[in-house]
C-alpha cells in the first residue's frame, strides 16, 4: 500500500530513528508532570517500525508537519478518556465538568506540540537536520495517507501511561519520514 | 504589581503559563497571536514578555525582531516546544533573557522572573 522500505534503510538511520523515538518517549513523562501537574509513570513502550500509523477510533489525534532537507509528519494520539483526565487535572475539576469537553482538542494539540517537537527534534539532531515545524493541527486521514504513500521510514510507539489513580491508558506516537518534495 | 505579557496561539499553553506567572505575584496580559502581542506591548508596556515561537501568521521570531527593531529592550523569555539548537541560536542573536523549552516548571518561571527583576531594577 505504500513505499515503506524501513528494513533496507541505510545505517545508522533505522536504529537511530528508533532510539530517538524511545528517548522522546521517556521524556514525555516529564511533559505530563509539568503540564498537568499529575503524578504519572510510563510503561516501557512497544517500539517498532510499521507500514502505517493506525489511529484508534475514538481517540484524539494531532499531527505536525516538519521539513528540512527531508520532510515528515509527527502524530500523537490519546484516547478521549485520557484526554478528559488531563483536562480535568489542568482545570482542577471533575471530568464531568462542562468546561472539559471544549478543551479536549486544544489540550491534545498543545500536548502534541510538545511531545512531537521533542521526539522529532531529537531525530533531527541525530540525522543532522534542522527541522522547521508547521503549527499542530488535528490529524486528517488524507494528510497521513499522503505522507505514508511516500514514506521512507515509519516509526511507531505504543505505550501505556499510568496517570494518578487512573487505569493504564494508551498513548501512541508516530513519525513518518517521507521522500523529499511537496506531495503531502 | 509587575506585569507580564504571555503570547501563545494555544489557549492551553497560555493558561498553563499564565497560571505559573500569576503564582509569582505578577499580573498577566495575554495575546493569542503575534500582531495582538505587538499591539498589547505598545499599549500596556509590560515589564516582561513570555513568547511562543511557533504561531500562525506572525511568528514569535518575527515578533522578537520587531520588538528589537523598535528599540524596545523589554526582557523576552522564549517559551517553546522547539528543541533544536538552530531555533535557540536565532533567538539569542536577537537578544533574549532566557530560552525555555515546554513544558516549563514553576521553578523555572520563578527563576526567570527573579532574574528579570534584577535586570529591571
Amino acid at each position: 500500500m505504500n513505499a515503506c522500505h524501513t528494513v533496507e534503510a541505510p545505517s545508522p538511520t533505522r536504529d537511530a530513528v528508533l532510539a530517538a523515538l524511545h528517548d522522546g518517549w521517556q521524556r514525555s513523562a516529564a511533559v505530563f508532570r509539568e503540564m498537568f501537574e499529575l503524578p504519572v509513570s510510563f510503561g516501557e513502550p512497544l517500539l517498532r517500525e510499521s507500514d502505517s500509523i493506525a489511529v484508534q477510533v475514538g481517540s484524539v489525534a494531532v499531527a505536525m508537519e516538519f521539513a528540512g532537507s527531508s520532510r515528515g509528519l509527527g502524530v500523537l494520539s490519546v484516547s478521549r478518556a485520557t484526554a478528559r483526565t488531563l483536562v480535568a487535572a489542568m482545570l482542577s475539576c471533575s471530568e464531568t465538568d462542562d468546561r472539559v469537553t471544549p478543551l479536549l482538542a486544544p489540550t491534545v494539540l498543545e500536548l502534541g506540540n510538545v511531545v512531537i517537537n521533542s521526539i522529532v527534534g531529537d531525530l533531527g539532531d541525530l540525522l543532522g537536520e534542522q527541522y522547521r515545524f508547521k503549527v499542530p493541527d488535528t490529524l486528517r486521514p488524507e494528510t497521513l495517507r499522503a505522507y505514508e504513500s511516500t514514506a521512507t521510514h515509519v516509526g511507531l510507539l505504543k505505550g501505556w501511561t499510568m496517570i494518578a489513580d487512573q487505569p493504564p491508558a494508551a498513548l501512541v506516537v508516530g513519525v513518518v519520514l517521507a521522500e523529499a518534495g511537496d506531495g503531502a | 504589581m509587575a506585569r507580564a505579557l504571555v503570547v501563545d496561539d494555544s489557549a492551553v499553553g497560555r493558561m498553563i503559563l499564565a497560571r505559573l506567572v500569576r503564582r509569582e505575584g505578577w499580573a498577566v496580559e495575554e495575546a493569542d497571536c503575534g500582531e495582538a502581542a505587538l499591539a498589547t506591548l505598545e499599549r500596556e508596556r509590560p515589564e516582561m514578555v513570555f513568547l511562543d515561537l511557533l504561531m500562525p501568521g506572525t511568528s514569535g521570531l518575527d515578533v522578537l525582531r520587531r520588538i528589537r527593531g523598535a528599540g524596545i529592550d523589554v526582557p523576552v523569555v522564549i517559551v517553546t516546544a522547539e528543541v533544536q539548537a538552530h531555533h535557540r541560536a536565532a533567538c539569542e542573536e536577537l537578544g533574549v533573557h532566557a530560552y525555555l523549552n515546554k513544558p516549563v516548571s514553576g521553578e523555572q518561571i520563578s527563576r526567570v522572573l527573579e532574574s528579570a527583576k534584577a535586570v529591571l531594577l
